[in-house]
């Protein structure tokens, strides 16, 4: 009787499991499901860097000091509205002098520098409220936005350290996504991606039941495999990242839904649910 | 000769570029007669002296804080700082000969070749004899009667600088230097020794041609002729105002877009950028055109219309020539300067743009059509010549060189600008890293400023020396830090290009401001002396941009301010788009400007502020920035793909600082 139950239930998960990934075992069926809501970015953001370098601390500081004062005052200056400037993170380094190329082609044998002392500030500047822009507006304002930040001799981009490598491997900038798109709110879309993705699970091992001949039972468990936003990183980052053990500074584990690209940002939730089985 | 210079105990570090200096035996001498003369010890004292006097000395001495002094000038120092029992030891040693010598030169019917050629030997060897004032003095007179005014002014100078013991009429020698100075042109010179003379020797009377007259009033009645003092600061440069459009009165492209995306894009197919894809060529202007030397292609445009007046080629397929040699191009040692109606340029011939060794020649053209007047290679003297940097034209022409054959070895040359003809040649020194192996970076290039009776030239290498104009002799070279440029592991597709930018020392008074390409520090030497004023840390990509009597202005990546009052602060920066160091900024009275890959910045020269951006007609070609020239009636930008000219709307309204 034991052996004849188990080849029954052997034969059910053989034949659903390459249609809905469902896994059956000796008290239930687990499926997957997922929701999906897209909706328009509602802010663009760009992270800045002024700062600046100078073998004497002093000179450095003044440099610094300099930077920041021109870059927030040609914001300012701009006085665009839904413009939002968040100062971050300062950071102090003492760099060898050399340049990139120097410090990558000639390591360990390139001619002594004298030490300079780098003091550089992050800034987030956040344009808000873009999702019912024009596009045509939305353009024209983000590139007074970057315009603004370099003409004041700000950096664009953030500080990545694998773009720092790549451009001392190959004497050049690579390409980076210079804005980021982000859905601000994402709550209620992420409830409603919820919703979607656990009526797919509860309507995949229905199917799987009603093929099982068996009866789906409750929900034993639920587990969230993954959440997506639409992040992006450049996959020559990604490749160096993953070769030289780096960890990207800017790393976005702030669990917002971003995206490199300006178009619908999809919410993404997926569930792998766990139905018992309610015997006849 | 050759035995490497080595700046005062910095024996130790590794340089860039040495001076000519003595032979460790002349210095040895030079030194213990030093040492010996502060034991009173004057007999080894002066059997030292006598060592290098025998040497007849014509290099370089170490002196203090990083300066190599001629020999004759540290001679007469060192002399000059005897003691009273030293100089009358050395009087016992020497007179006896020094007095000889002198009623030699100046007995009855000696031929005056003769007169000079043994008071010049009482000069240079007796200096501190009894007689050896009164030599000096009477081969001034020679020289001055010859018309050597450089060579008479340093007679009496020397005598009124190290004889401070001399019996002879200090107001009398002044006058003389005065009246030197006057008919050199040295009017700068001149002020300050006139200003003495009335401070110090009023009422003085000085015998011309027999008579007796007021030297005051001689001096009062040249000063009256003097042109007015030279405006060298450039606040006395007015301000202009940007069009509010960006329509450009005239635009120039040198190529088709291909070409020019062929060369600012050369090398990057493979490694890294090259610096031929840096190259913004050097542009000269005058009243009527302008001139530009676009890698070894000279041509003119009218500076009305740019319309095109002469050009020695076409340059339609520089692109395709460059692309296979790209390593051996050196965009920056090509050079162009304009002056009385001829344009020098220092090019290659546009055939061998890129071949590896092919000299650097030196041409001279009529600006009306073009045509060579002259070209180095028609020149005995000059056939054996590569020339490097951007000539300097006053009533001489003033150039560097090497020769291909030694290419690290240095050297000055005054040459007839009509001729071509060289007036004189000195050897510089010694670069220590081969400037025709550089592989993309940016090779030294000498940079020369012209001071009354003077040329300074700083190699951008780590020395800088001041010559005298008329004789070509080293008067002293001063070592300053700089980085050891590497030409081991020099990679597959070259070094990638550097942006380093270069200028010219500055001349304000008596004081010399000069930032070597590859130094951290800026510095400031009084010439008075010479003697080191101060050094101070500034970015490496910085170049000297300017001064005024305030500021000085650096300008690279970053454009900064540094005051020159005692602390020198750092009073400003910004931050500038970069993407040549090829660049010309301006500083005017109260802005400074600077040709950007994203158009002309204006500053506040007082707080750094951006006051505008002049984005013209140039960005869109794929400008990376370079040159800017302000003149009164327009202004004109000349970049890697064109020169642009736009028109001045007004100068802006002089305000004070």
């Amino acid at each position: 009787m034991r052996r004849r139950w188990l080849a029954a239930v052997a034969a059910a998960f053989v034949a659903v499991l390459p249609a809905a990934r469902v896994r059956g075992d000796d008290n239930g069926i687990t499926v997957s499901g997922s929701g999906e809501v897209s909706a328009k970015p509602t802010q663009v953001e760009f992270e800045i860097r002024t700062g600046g370098s100078a073998e004497l601390t002093g000179d450095a500081i003044a440099k610094y000091r300099d930077a920041k004062r021109r870059t927030l005052d040609a914001f300012a200056k701009q006085q665009m509205k839904n413009l939002v400037i968040e100062e971050r993170a300062i950071a102090l380094t003492n760099s060898s002098g050399l340049n990139p190329q120097q410090a990558m082609f000639n390591a360990g044998q390139a001619p002594a520098a004298k030490p300079v002392i780098d003091i550089s500030r992050s800034i987030r500047v956040v344009l808000k409220d873009i999702q019912d822009m024009p596009e045509e507006e939305l353009m024209a304002t983000i590139g007074r936005v970057l315009d603004t930040a370099k003409d004041a001799g700000a950096t664009i981009g953030p500080a990545s350290d694998a773009s720092a490598l790549l451009a001392r491997m190959y004497g050049q900038q690579m390409s980076a996504a210079i804005a980021t798109f982000v859905l601000d709110d994402a709550g209620e879309l992420r409830e409603k991606a919820y919703r979607n993705a656990m009526e797919q699970a509860r309507t995949r091992a229905e199917r799987l039941a009603a093929l099982a001949h068996v009866k789906l039972g409750p929900v034993l468990s639920v587990q969230e495999t993954a959440v997506a936003g639409g992040a992006d990183t450049n996959p020559q980052q990604q490749m160096i990242m993953a070769m030289y053990g780096i960890r990207d500074a800017n790393h976005k584990d702030d669990l917002r839904v971003t995206s490199d690209t300006f178009s619908e940002i999809p919410v993404r939730v997926n569930l792998q649910v766990r139905f018992g089985i309610e015997s006849e | 000769m050759d035995a490497p210079a080595r700046a005062g105990s910095g024996s130790e570090v590794q340089r860039p570029f040495l001076l000519p200096a003595q032979t460790g035996e002349v210095s040895e001498a030079l030194e213990d007669f030093a040492r010996y003369s502060k034991r009173a010890d004057w007999n080894r004292a002066f059997k030292s002296l006598q060592k290098v006097l025998d040497a007849n000395p014509a290099g370089l001495v170490a002196g203090s804080d990083g300066f190599l002094l001629s020999m004759r000038a540290r001679l007469m120092q060192l002399l000059a700082e005897l003691p009273a029992d030293g100089r009358e030891a050395y009087r016992l040693f020497y007179d006896a000969e020094a007095k000889k010598l002198f009623e030699e030169a100046t007995a009855a019917g000696v031929p005056p070749k003769t007169e000079e050629e043994k008071l010049a030997k009482l000069a240079s060897s007796y200096f501190a004899a009894t007689v050896g004032d009164a030599a000096a003095d009477r081969l001034g007179e020679l020289y001055f009667e010859k018309g050597e005014m450089g060579q008479a002014i340093d007679c009496w100078q020397a005598v009124l600088r190290y004889r401070p013991d001399s019996a002879l009429d200090r107001a009398g020698l002044l006058t003389k230097t005065a009246i030197a100075l006057a008919r050199s042109g040295r009017w700068s010179e001149f002020r300050g020794v006139e200003r003495v003379l009335r401070e110090r020797h009023a009422g003085a009377t000085l015998t011309l041609g027999g008579a007796e007259t007021d030297a005051g009033a001689t001096l009062a009645e040249l000063a009256a002729a003097a042109p007015p003092a030279a405006q060298a600061d450039p606040a006395a440069t007015p301000d202009i105002e940007f069009p509010a459009a960006a329509a450009p009165l005239w635009q120039f492209r040198y190529f088709s877009e291909a070409n020019a995306k062929a060369i600012a894009t050369a090398g990057t197919d493979w490694g890294a950028r090259s610096s031929v894809s840096l190259m913004v060529p050097p542009a000269v202007l005058d009243e009527k055109r302008v001139y530009v030397n676009l890698l070894g292609h000279h041509f003119a445009l009218e500076r009305a219309s740019g319309k095109l007046l002469w050009r020695s080629a076409k340059f339609h397929d520089i692109g395709t020539r460059i692309q296979q040699q790209r390593y051996y191009v050196f965009p920056e040692q090509y050079g162009i300067a304009t002056a009385e109606g001829r344009v020098f340029c220092v090019s290659r011939k546009p055939q061998e743009v890129g071949q590896h060794g092919t000299p650097f020649r030196l041409y001279c053209l009529n600006a009306e059509d073009g045509k060579q007047l002259w070209g180095s290679e028609s020149v005995a003297e000059l056939r054996d010549w590569s020339f490097c940097g951007t000539p300097l034209v006053s009533d001489r022409l003033y150039v560097c060189a090497y020769k291909p054959q030694k290419a690290s070895e240095l050297y000055a040359l005054a040459i007839q600008p009509d001729t071509g003809k060289p007036t004189w040649t000195v050897m510089i020194g010694t670069h220590q890293a081969d400037q025709s192996q550089m592989y993309n970076q940016r090779t030294a290039q000498p940079a020369l400023a012209l001071g009354e009776g003077r040329i300074y030239i700083d190699t951008h290498n780590g020395a800088l020396v001041e010559l005298n104009a008329d004789t070509g002799n080293l008067d002293w070279g001063f070592l300053y830090d700089s980085e050891m440029v590497t030409q081991q592991n020099v990679w597959y597709g070259g070094q990638p290009a550097t942006m380093d930018t270069a200028g010219a020392p500055i001349l304000a008074g008596s004081r010399l401001v000069f930032k070597g390409m590859r130094s951290t520090r800026l510095y400031q030497i009084e010439l008075d002396g010479p003697k080191l004023g101060w050094e101070r840390p500034v970015s490496k990509r910085e170049m000297l941009a300017g001064l005024d009597g305030e500021r000085i202005y650096l300008s690279g990546d970053e454009v900064t301010s540094i005051t020159r009052d005692g602390d020198r602060r750092l009073a400003w920066s910004l931050p500038v788009p970069f993407a040549t160091g090829l660049i010309r900024p301006v500083t005017t009275h109260t802005r400074v400007y600077q040709f950007t890959p994203r158009g002309v910045y204006e500053l506040d020269k007082s707080t750094g502020d951006v006051l505008q951006i002049f984005r013209g007609a140039d960005l869109d070609l794929g400008s990376q920035g370079g040159a800017l020239f302000i003149a009164a009636d327009s202004f004109l930008t000349v970049s890697n793909v064109a020169i642009t000219a736009y028109p001045v709307q007004r100068p802006r309204a002089a305000a004070s600082r």
